[in-house]
């Protein structure tokens, strides 16, 4: 059944090879051959489209076929030139952007543009004042220059961010280089697996993963584990033979990236195969290149920040444009006009905040990545924030990945073992005799082993060689009983039947470990109800009894019991062999078996199930207040995902299934109401014959599901369902048939630990700890992160006004111009960027995870609260403060408010040299340059003081500064800190250079616009006031932002 | 009509009987309004023409108040202030209107001037588009938040000019030292250029030097001071007077025997000026050197000789307190030798003589020194 699922990604991606489609037909494709994976596609077709016959090829056939000897191995030299000729053995990374182009976005994208034009409409109105006049001034060259500087220098501010996490990512996937033991020029080499061609001869040990797809030579006792092609977990036995036509069924054929389980016997405990297939050739490869073809989605806040981007750029536009026809209108030359629009242009654009942005994703993404969340694009910082709907795989992410002992049924009574990760706590009742007799039988019918060499590791971090239940079950004896290898060793083993599905049990024939007992023990277990058959006696309190119908009936009890919870439950039973019968030298052969295999004494029942990890629950109910809905997304049966869904709170305790209802009413499923249903447990099965529509009504009805038994292909199709919703979907996985469905998502989810590396690189996020707690801190981190950007922005925007208004002004009123162009980047580029950074540090103001996640569509990061309060009533104040000082500046120069207006044209002409202010003084050119110079330090000086009070007011939307803290957030602290500093380095330390038009301004200047500053604190709290007082009131839905 | 009754009652906020009231006193004051402009009543006033209008008012006001005090008691509490403060909003602006017309009608006063008589109704006009607009609180709102910004700005200009001294600037720390300027005012550059036989060509040059030397004139100095020459004219206030500048001090430039300053006859005149600054005093002997730059096609000759500047102009006690000051000046003529060629000439001015008047610096050129050009055509 799994081999159908290869062969539909197999055809699917060969259908991307054949003809490049657009990405919706390649989708198209998936899914089509989704469904039709019920039709059973002919085995032929599978064959033809994985042109691989070397499992039909004898050893001596494929030793020609790939020049290879399978004694000696290749050649060095040979498999040089094949690498060469092949690359290397690693999965290629989907196709990167190319760095100059990644580089070239950043120059371009943005708001970069505008100044892009506004630098150029510099160059070209001073080439045409040069052909004018060729003593014009280079201001406009400077400013033009400064321009492009501006924005080469947060363009390459940005591609260092992006680069630089990138470059974690990258650094990541190279931690684990793999190494593999390779047979060349006849030696055994230990070579990276990267360097491994076709032909080369290697060995594989129990516990490693197949460095590429291999054609076993010799193997015994192999088991594979394919889950990370499959999301299956049940072991998968390989061996030399050639057992089936199918290349992905036949036994001799192992593929890369799966990993090998166990390796028995000789020799020397290692399978030998020769590798066919190498890197992108592989099947898994050929998998992974499936997920490139599914395209990236834009970041929901990059989504949020192109609005942003186009609110900002349309306002400087349009009034730019407006008042350079004003300009014109007003008898303006066209020249000057155009440096009105690049004055307006370089006010209205907020030049920092971009890099200001990036600069906080990239501090939280540190941060999330100090958390174990390690953030592949800097942008998908936000997205689990606005996440609201989570596509959680069970395996590993929600459960600990690893059988553990869950219940034990002896003495006709329930025990429950601890199942916490450490698994310290067991306090079952350890008196009965049973459970002397029980816990012999699990130590010593079990063929699992500790690898050497780990006694300092604790018993359940201790690598294993043997399959999961066996593992579990090795574990659990070892923490209860202590060292089992010395168990095993005093109870010798004399013959064992191993497990195998026909049987259903597994057999070993022990010698006891009481000197004075020469008789044998025969022990055994397997599926409770095979057991139960071979025995005819029952184990109470150490006391055998006949088994009777009584007995059986509770054995039976007890067995749908466990079993209902989703458990994997294993009886077992032992024999004490008649020493007369049996004597110490008797020969014990498995194949005839000459020994008895009935009339046992059944002992007990033990279930396992994978728990959840103990940090999930708690985890989803965070998930579930903040409103985000979890979704079940699970290969494995239906009653065990259901049960650990329960058991985490996927599904709440009292909710109830359509089934479940129909069970208590005591009706047909079909007569429940839908809706009557919370929760719903679909399988794969069922998904397979529903159409979209019925899939919308599903998700959209039913608050908590689980989908079972589901492949890859429907999991792609729940995410897009999801997606459909308008939710910002998540999803977890970590195996390479996840990797579309990582892709697809807004937000892909990989495991660090157990991930595949297509998985982590389809992903946007990797899970270091593959934890799901770390998805709450990952929501958390972005939810606030969001909240602060909002903050950021708001602060930005504001003094854009205060920046625009004096060319406004200007242009209107004809006074000489309050701020220059440069003055303005300074404020932009200098003293408000720490300030804004400093707010990513904002703690947040009330429980976000208490919050329903933000609507994409509807909670916008810049709002028109947002945009309007910032523009229209802080921004204008601050206008109005600045103004004031600008006015008072040049009133006690000399020239009064009233002189100033319409002073414009005097002012400016160059050889007007005797100007008269207010009180009959007159002033060259040059001294009311200075003067002007001194203006543009005031009206700096006066937006940087009320910057501060800007600041301060938005480190909250809601609640009072003083409820927040003042002082909390000390980085605030060091944004007013440097913004004052940055001005007094400004004013008086640079003062003195042309270049940037400042002047040391009276200290007594620097206080003027405090008041305003106060103003906006007043007004602001008065304002979140009135939104705390009057919650959902007009002015509530009107300023709160 | 332009409105149904329905409309205007919700656009005023009327109620129709109040509309029906003022609607009749509309139609009485047209009725005395014409009886008024005719002349045929002779003891009707203009206040008793708008009688009908304020004893509307009145009754509108009565009736509002009661109306409001109804929906109060009837528990609308929120309805009744708002229309109670609407109404009379409306109310009292067109009242303040009606009295401003009456008055201005009344008396002819110059200072009630017709944009501050309409300027309620202009309020009104706004007040009303608020119920026009759905948003109505948000216009309100801003209303009176830019209203309280505008009052606020308002108050801080104002209290800064109050800091302000009327006489003398509080700073004059960007003004330390004077900068030169040269009459006639150029109109593009300094750069001044003429045709001798064209005086179309000149005349701007003529004008302007004429109106700049016309506080020079015999007249207007008859009330000034001829003060001591060669020592500073401080004085105490609180009256200030000024200095004579008798215009004789620049003989040929004068424009007294030359009313073309030179300029029909190849020997044009430039004067020279310093800034004013208030409370400058010129150390030692301050003097304007000029000197031609480059070839010498023309001799240049200045006026007071040596371009001396009396100490007794100094110092400038501002435009309130010293309205009558007259600046020295200097003068500098140009005379070409040859008057058939094209002659251009490029002067250099400084001032000389005193160490507190600086005449170099590199930023500003014309800080105590001054650079023209003189193209003079045949």
């Amino acid at each position: 059944r799994k081999t159908e699922i290869y062969s539909v990604e197999l055809s699917g991606s060969g259908d991307i090879e054949k003809t490049d489609k657009g990405h919706d037909k390649k989708y198209g494709g998936l899914k089509k051959n989704c469904l039709e994976r019920k039709t059973h596609q002919p085995k032929e077709e599978l064959k033809k489209e994985l042109d691989l016959d070397d499992h039909k090829l004898s050893n001596e056939e494929l030793e020609t076929k790939y020049g290879t000897n399978i004694i000696t191995g290749l050649s060095s030299t040979r498999a040089a030139e094949l690498l060469a000729r092949d690359g290397p053995n690693t999965l290629t990374p989907p196709k990167e952007t190319p760095k100059i182009i990644k580089f070239l976005k950043q120059m371009v994208g943005g708001f970069s543009i505008l100044l892009w034009i506004g630098a150029v409409l510099c160059w070209i109105a001073y080439g045409i004042q040069y052909s004018d006049d060729k003593s014009s001034s280079l201001d406009s060259v400077y400013l033009g220059s400064v321009l492009a500087l501006v924005v080469i220098l947060t363009g390459v501010f940005a591609y260092y961010q992006e680069a630089k996490s990138t470059n974690i990512m990258a650094s990541f996937r190279q931690m684990i280089p793999q190494q593999a033991l390779v047979v060349r020029d006849s030696e055994k080499k230990t070579v990276p697996a990267d360097q491994l061609v076709v032909g080369d001869i290697v060995e594989i040990k129990g516990g490693d993963q197949i460095p590429a797809d291999i054609r076993l030579l010799s193997a015994q006792g192999c088991k594979v584990d394919n889950s990370s092609l499959t999301g299956e977990s049940e072991p998968q036995p390989r061996s030399s033979e050639f057992t089936h036509d199918n290349p992905l069924e036949t036994k001799n054929i192992s593929f890369f990236s799966t990993t090998c389980l166990e390796v028995s016997a000789p020799p020397a405990g290692t399978a030998t195969g020769m590798v066919i297939n190498t890197g992108d050739r592989t099947v898994i490869g050929q998998i992974a290149s499936l997920a490139s073809g599914v395209q990236n989605s834009k970041t929901p806040i990059g989504i949020e920040i192109e609005h942003f981007v186009h609110i900002v750029a349309g306002v400087a536009v349009s009034i730019g444009v407006l008042f350079f026809i004003i300009a014109v209108s007003m008898k303006y030359h066209v020249l000057d006009s155009i440096i009105f629009l690049i004055g307006i242009i370089v006010a209205n654009v907020p030049e920092g905040l971009l890099a200001t942005v990036t600069v906080a994703l990239s501090l939280t993404a540190k941060r999330m990545a100090k958390k174990n969340c390690l953030v592949k694009g800097l942008e998908a910082v936000e997205t689990l924030g606005s996440t609201s709907i989570i596509c959680s795989d069970k395996t590993g992410t929600l459960t600990q990945n690893r059988m553990t002992v869950a219940h034990l049924w002896f003495d006709s009574q329930v025990f429950v073992a601890d199942t916490s990760e450490d698994h310290s706590n067991q306090v079952f009742d350890q008196s009965s005799a049973t459970w002397a007799s029980l816990s012999k039988i699990i130590t010593l019918c079990n063929r699992a082993e500790f690898r050497p060499g780990q006694e300092s590791v604790p018993i359940m971090k201790k690598a294993v060689v043997g399959d999961a239940s066996e593992t579990a079950l090795l574990k659990f004896s070892e923490v209860i009983l202590g060292n089992v290898m010395e168990i095993r060793k005093r109870n010798r083993k004399v013959a064992e039947i191993p497990f195998n599905s026909t049987n259903k049990f597994q057999l070993s024939i022990h010698e006891t470990d009481d000197p004075s007992d020469k008789r044998f023990l025969v022990v055994m277990k397997g599926a409770p109800e095979r057991v139960l058959e071979k025995c005819s006696t029952i184990m109470v309190n150490g006391q055998e009894q006949p088994l009777d119908r009584s007995t059986a009936k509770a054995f039976h009890t007890a067995y749908m019991e466990l079993g209902g919870l989703g458990e994997r439950v294993l009886g077992f039973c032992h024999l004490y062999l008649p020493a007369d019968e049996f004597p110490a030298t008797y020969s014990f052969d498995v194949d005839t078996m000459n020994f008895p295999t009935s009339n046992f004494c059944f002992v007990g029942l033990l279930s396992m199930i994978d728990p959840p990890r103990s940090t999930v629950p708690d985890a989803v109910t965070k998930c579930r207040s903040a409103g985000i809905k979890i979704i079940m997304v699970t290969g494995d049966h239906p009653i065990t995902a259901k049960a650990i869904a329960k058991s985490v709170g996927i599904i709440s305790a009292n909710s109830e299934t359509v089934e479940d209802i129909a069970k208590r009413l005591n009706v047909a499923v079909a007569q429940v109401n839908k809706r009557d249903a919370k929760a719903a447990v679909v399988t794969g099965m069922e998904l397979k014959d529903m159409s979209p529509a019925q899939l919308d009504e599903l998700l959209a009805n039913h608050s908590e599901i689980v989908f079972a038994r589901t492949s890859p292909q429907q999991k792609l199709i729940i995410v897009e369902g999801c997606q459909r919703q308008d939710a910002i979907v998540a999803v977890t996985g970590d195996g390479v048939n996840d990797s579309p469905a990582l892709k697809k998502a807004d937000i892909g989810i990989a495991m660090g630990i157990t991930g595949s590396d297509a998985a982590k690189s389809a992903a946007d996020m990797v899970l270091l700890d593959d934890n799901f707690a770390s998805i709450v801190t990952g929501v958390e981190e972005g939810r606030l992160i969001f909240d602060n950007l909002k903050k950021t922005i708001a602060y930005t925007l504001t003094k854009n006004i205060a920046e625009l208004c004096p060319f406004l002004i200007y242009i209107i009123a004809g006074l000489p111009l309050p701020i220059g162009t440069i003055t303005i980047l300074f404020i932009d580029l200098g003293t408000d960027i720490i300030p804004s950074i400093a707010l990513a540090y904002e703690k947040a103001e009330s429980d976000i995870m208490n919050r329903k996640p933000r609507h994409k569509k509807k909670d916008r990061l810049v709002n028109k609260p947002l945009a309007v309060y910032s523009y229209l009533h802080i921004g204008l104040m601050q206008a109005l403060g600045a103004f004031v000082v600008y006015f008072t500046v040049y009133a006690q120069e000399g020239f009064r408010p009233s002189t100033l207006l319409n002073l414009r044209v005097e002012w400016e002409k160059g050889y007007v040299n005797d100007l008269e202010d207010s009180y009959g003084q007159e002033w060259t050119s040059y001294q009311r340059k200075y003067l002007e110079w001194t203006g543009y330090t005031a009206f700096f000086v006066g937006i940087m003081i009320q910057q501060i009070a800007d600041l301060i007011i938005r480190k909250t939307r809601r609640n009072s500064i003083f409820q927040q803290g003042l002082f909390r957030n000390k980085i605030i602290w060091v944004g007013i800190a440097s913004q004052v500093i940055i001005a007094l380095i400004l004013s008086y330390g640079l003062g003195s250079i042309v270049a940037l038009n400042f002047t040391m301004l009276r200290p007594q200047y620097w206080f003027v616009a405090v008041p305003h500053a106060v103003l906006i604190w007043v007004y602001d709290e008065v304002r979140k006031l009135a939104i705390r007082l009057y919650p959902g009131s007009w002015w509530d839905k009107n300023m709160y932002y | 009509m332009l409105f149904a009754l329905v409309e205007l009652v919700q656009l005023l906020g009327f109620a129709p009987f109040e509309v029906f009231v003022q609607l009749m006193a509309l139609s009485v004051f047209s009725v005395l309004l014409a009886l008024r402009v005719d002349g045929l009543a002779p003891g009707l006033s203009w206040w008793n023409v708008f009688v009908p209008f304020f004893a509307a008012d009145r009754l509108s006001t009565n009736f509002t108040i009661v109306v409001s005090m109804r929906l109060f008691q009837d528990g609308e509490k929120r309805l009744a202030v708002l229309h109670l403060f609407w109404v009379l909003t409306v109310l009292s602006l067109k009242f303040v209107f009606e009295m401003l017309l009456c008055q201005k009608l009344v008396e002819q006063t110059r200072e009630l001037w017709f944009g501050l008589i309409t300027s309620p109704v202009f309020i009104l006009l706004q007040l009303l588009m608020i119920p026009a607009c759905r948003s109505s609180l948000i216009l309100l709102f801003y209303l009176v938040f830019y209203g309280f910004l505008a009052a606020l700005f308002t108050f801080t200009m104002w209290a800064m000019l109050q800091t302000l001294n009327d006489e003398v600037p509080k700073y004059r720390d960007q003004i330390p030292s004077p900068g030169l300027m040269v009459f006639p005012k150029p109109v593009t550059a300094l750069d001044f250029s003429f045709s001798v036989s064209n005086p179309e060509s000149y005349r701007g040059y003529i004008n302007d030097l004429k109106k700049f030397l016309k506080p020079y004139g015999l007249e207007e100095q008859k009330n000034l001071t001829d003060c001591r020459s060669g020592a500073l004219f401080e004085q105490k206030g609180p009256e200030y007077t000024s200095c004579q500048f008798p215009l004789v001090l620049l003989e040929a430039c004068s424009g007294v025997d030359d009313p073309e300053f030179g300029y029909s006859t190849g020997r044009p005149c430039i004067l020279v000026k310093m800034n004013r600054i208030i409370g400058l005093k010129p150390q030692g002997e301050p003097r304007i050197e000029c000197i031609l730059k480059g070839e010498n096609t023309a001799l240049l000759s200045t006026y007071p000789s040596n371009g001396m500047i009396d100490l007794k102009y100094f110092p400038y006690y501002g435009k309130k307190l010293h309205g009558s000051y007259l600046q020295p000046l200097v003068a500098v003529q140009l005379i070409f030798g040859n008057r058939n060629d094209i002659n251009e000439v490029t002067v250099e001015c400084k001032i000389d003589g005193s160490p507190n008047l600086k005449n170099q610096d590199d930023r500003d050129k014309f800080l105590g020194r001054v650079v023209f050009k003189i193209t003079m055509r045949p």
